[in-house]
């Protein structure tokens, strides 16, 4: 009888250290994603930040750069297709996105033979706030990257994946150069 | 090593406890190895003759066996929660002691570094940073925080005015790296110590002074009258006063000293993980590499904290004399919280995949084609829709275009025409039509340009004065009379600019930091201006006279000048005509009260122009030059 008693409490105590470690990994996996879609949030904060600096850009550029109206007016469609693509196509908007790095970069470019423009005060500001801008996306994607490959590679490997399983943890996605991006590093010496 | 968020919370608060048993260890044995040593001294000065054998025993009994040990180890740990909690202020207490200030929005070059602060707490995930500027001008930085999760990131002006935006990142990244590996806590807390001991020290100085002051005392008055019997026993006391202040004195240095190696120990790992976390962060190991490098250029001994043990917060110890940042030899580098800078660059140029002399010469390469491309025009009119990052273009007004270097310019709206200094013959016509006509003929715009507009848009629209920081008020053009000065930026720093003589209103610290940066070239005409210039400081050297100076006022203070009592308004202070320094002759004005100065045109050119010439001559650095300045605005001759 004793013998059985024993049994059962094993049993009992067993299912409850069960209980409590799979709750345990459960949490640990809610909080891993959640820091996960806060990463992509930052994101979309910043690609926002960027579309509502653009419209004062050209602003100032159109008063040096009458010449240059196919640049200017690429940024705007770029922007404009941005912003009209739907928040859930995520792989249309990864390009678009992408394009209107392309434009501003291009953008810049020309600038650069524009002197006036270059010493323009609004200009400058505009400048800096934009390559903050573009900064900040980029550390986001990668705060993004390191947080998603954190998150990837836990609900892969044993035991996580039995829980990552039973709950449905999915794999995020991440973020990889595009090929005009890729094409454009190039090492300074 | 994986750093992320809640991990470093996580090894924080271990961090934290460990340095509170650390703490409390500290002061106890501190605090025991000091009473043990005061009873010594006291009974073998009492007790003259006592065997040290019996004196030993005799203490022993009084700490041990007495409750007197208890108290002192209560009174230890006593004090070192109160010391851990006050330490919690330490971040106000360290930030205050730097001098450090908040960032100026309208700063150009701070507004980068603000920007910068925000994209390396998305690199990072880490929130709650707060940024401040150092007044110093050597490239330099630093961080702490407190036990309530605030952190502070600072930068020097030199800092902000030497690296560019890449290397101020790298930076910045090596400091959030000290944030993310949770060192910062430690060095902030070990500072905080520091400073018991450096009070104890003071104590036990205090105390070796009287005791021998009063052995001189009594000495003259044995001198004087021979009553010994009666001073005998005061004697002895006044000399077991000047021991214990010595032993206290000399226990609290030693244990300052062990504690300040022990910082230095544990610091200069620190300093390659911070660089290998900054290149984590910011991913360009050049960038740092090349701040290092200018780091190591610029780097001199600063004088100016007293407090040694805050440069274990610094990125590059600025208590070091330079012999010392770039020796390595074992004697040199035990007191140093830093290891030697060229090996930092060395690893961190490994990384990068570049030679350090390669990198070396490159950036003396660049800096003289920077110098070399300057732009020759420094002023730039903000008007007055500028505000930071709000850029909200007005497009209801009334646009113009303007005939100017032979070409018709624009659209303008009328406050941007008012910045441009138009003269009143200059053709205008309206956006998208055809007939011209001059300004002078439209009234609508001469009341926008001219002085009668300033005083029909009273109601505030333009906010000027931010050089003195006063409440928001109109301020003239002291030469122009009726026109309004507008915000103009002037290498980065906002300054109160008038659109139409170019005369430029600064205080100085607002001019130091022009001095600083070098982004404006300079004409032949300000060069020839400042050479004639410099060869009179040469003849007056020989001595000769230089026409004196007015000593009747140039005009009233623009900005502090009136004042209105009741209905009347009265004229408070003027500015003089000064030279500005006895090697530096521009004439300026200056306001005699508030120190504002007045630059006509070209003049504040021709300043920066000498100080760069006179750096590059005697081969220093501008700041040098401008802390070698005995007094601005001499009235010299006159």
């Amino acid at each position: 009888m004793a013998i059985l008693m024993g049994v059962f409490l094993l049993f009992l105590l067993t299912i409850v250290a069960l209980v409590v470690l799979v709750a345990g990994a459960y949490n640990s996996l809610v909080q891993l994603r959640n820091r996960v879609k806060n990463a992509w949030a930052q994101i979309d904060v910043q690609l926002k930040r960027r579309h509502d600096l653009i419209p004062n850009l050209v602003e100032v550029a159109k008063k040096y750069m009458q010449h240059e109206r196919e640049t200017l007016e690429a940024v705007i469609k770029a922007r404009t297709q941005a912003i009209n693509v739907s928040a859930d196509n995520l792989e249309e908007r990864v390009k678009a996105e992408n394009f209107l790095s392309q434009t501003l970069r291009s953008l810049f470019a020309v600038a650069e033979r524009y002197p006036n423009l270059k010493a323009d005060a609004q200009m400058m500001r505009l400048h800096e706030e934009l390559v903050s801008t573009e900064n900040k996306i980029a550390f986001a994607r990668q705060f993004y990257n390191d947080e998603t490959t954190l998150y990837n590679t836990k609900i892969e490997m044993f035991p996580m994946n039995i829980i990552a399983g039973m709950f449905n943890f999915q794999k995020m996605p991440l973020f990889e150069a595009d090929e005009e991006e890729r094409k454009e590093v190039k090492i300074e010496f | 090593m994986r750093f992320n968020f809640l991990e470093i919370k996580r090894k924080k608060d271990r961090y934290v406890f460990l340095l509170l048993l650390l703490l409390m260890l500290s002061y106890t044995v501190g605090f025991f190895v000091t009473t043990y040593a005061v009873l010594f001294v006291a009974r073998i000065g009492f007790m003259s003759g006592a065997s040290f054998p019996s004196v030993i025993r005799w203490v022993n009994h009084q700490l041990f066996h007495t409750r007197l040990g208890l108290q002192v180890l209560l009174a230890a740990v006593v004090l070192s929660l109160v010391s851990w909690l006050l330490s919690g202020f330490s971040l106000r207490h360290i930030v205050s002691m730097f001098k450090g200030y908040p960032p100026e929005p309208d700063d150009r070059y701070h507004k980068q570094f603000v920007n910068i602060i925000d994209e390396v707490k998305i690199a990072s995930g880490i929130k709650n940073i707060e940024p401040r500027i150092l007044p110093d001008t050597d490239i330099n930085a630093f961080t702490c925080q407190d036990f309530s999760g605030k952190i502070v990131i600072g930068v020097t002006e030199g800092a902000l005015a030497k690296l560019t935006r890449h290397e101020l990142e790298a930076v910045v990244g090596h400091e959030m790296g000290h944030v993310m590996s949770g060192d910062v806590v430690t060095t902030t807390m070990f500072s905080a110590i520091m400073s018991v001991y450096a009070a104890m020290k003071e104590v036990g100085l205090g105390m070796l002074k009287l005791g021998l002051a009063g052995v001189y005392s009594y000495r003259s008055a044995r001198d004087r009258d021979s009553r010994v019997n009666i001073r005998a026993s005061r004697s002895s006391g006044i000399n077991v006063l000047a021991l214990i202040g010595l032993v206290v004195f000399i226990i609290s240095l030693l244990w300052s000293y062990l504690n300040y190696m022990l910082i230095t120990l544990i610091s200069r790992q620190r300093e390659y993980r911070a660089d290998a976390l900054a290149i984590k962060i910011v991913r360009d190991p050049i960038s740092l590499a090349r701040a290092l490098l200018k780091i190591k250029n610029g780097h001199k001994s600063v004088k100016l904290i007293t407090d040694k043990t805050v440069g274990a917060l610094f990125i590059s110890n600025p208590f070091t004399p330079e012999r010392l940042s770039s020796g390595s030899s074992l004697a040199e580098s035990l007191f140093n919280t830093h290891p030697p800078i060229t090996d930092r660059i060395s690893i961190v140029c490994n990384i990068a995949g570049v030679s350090p002399d390669e990198l070396e010469r490159q950036i003396i390469a660049e800096e003289k084609a920077k110098i070399e491309a300057r732009s020759k025009t420094g002023l730039i009119f903000l008007g007055d829709k500028e505000d930071g990052a709000d850029f909200q273009v007005d497009s209801g007004a009334d646009r113009w275009m303007v005939f100017l270097d032979s070409a018709w310019r624009g659209p303008f709206t009328v406050k941007e025409l008012a910045t441009m200094g138009l003269p009143p013959d200059t053709f205008i016509k309206r956006e998208g039509e055809e007939g011209h006509s001059m300004i002078q003929d439209n009234p609508e715009l001469m009341m926008g340009l001219f002085g009668v507009s300033a005083r029909v848009e009273d109601a505030g629209a333009q906010d000027g004065d931010e050089v003195s920081g006063n409440a928001k008020k109109q301020v003239y053009c002291p030469r122009c009379r009726d026109v309004l000065l507008s915000r103009a930026d002037y290498e980065g720093v906002l300054v109160l600019a008038c659109p139409n003589c170019f005369g430029v209103l600064l205080d100085r610290d607002h001019l130091k930091k022009i001095l600083l940066r070098k982004e404006v070239g300079f004409s032949d005409d300000i060069r020839q201006w400042g050479d004639k210039l410099f060869s009179m400081v040469e003849i007056s050297g020989k001595r000769y006279e230089i026409a004196p100076i007015k000593r009747e006022p140039s005009f009233v203070c623009p900005v502090c000048g009136d004042r209105k009592f009741g209905a009347k308004q009265e004229t408070i202070s003027m500015m003089y005509k000064r030279v500005f320094a006895k090697k530096f002759p521009v004439q300026v004005d200056i306001c005699g009260l508030c120190g504002l100065i007045w630059f006509d045109k070209g003049e504040l050119e021709v300043l920066q122009y000498m100080f760069e010439k006179k750096a590059e001559e005697m081969g220093v650095s501008v700041e040098e030059v401008w802390n070698n300045i005995p007094e601005i605005g001499i009235s010299w001759g006159g």
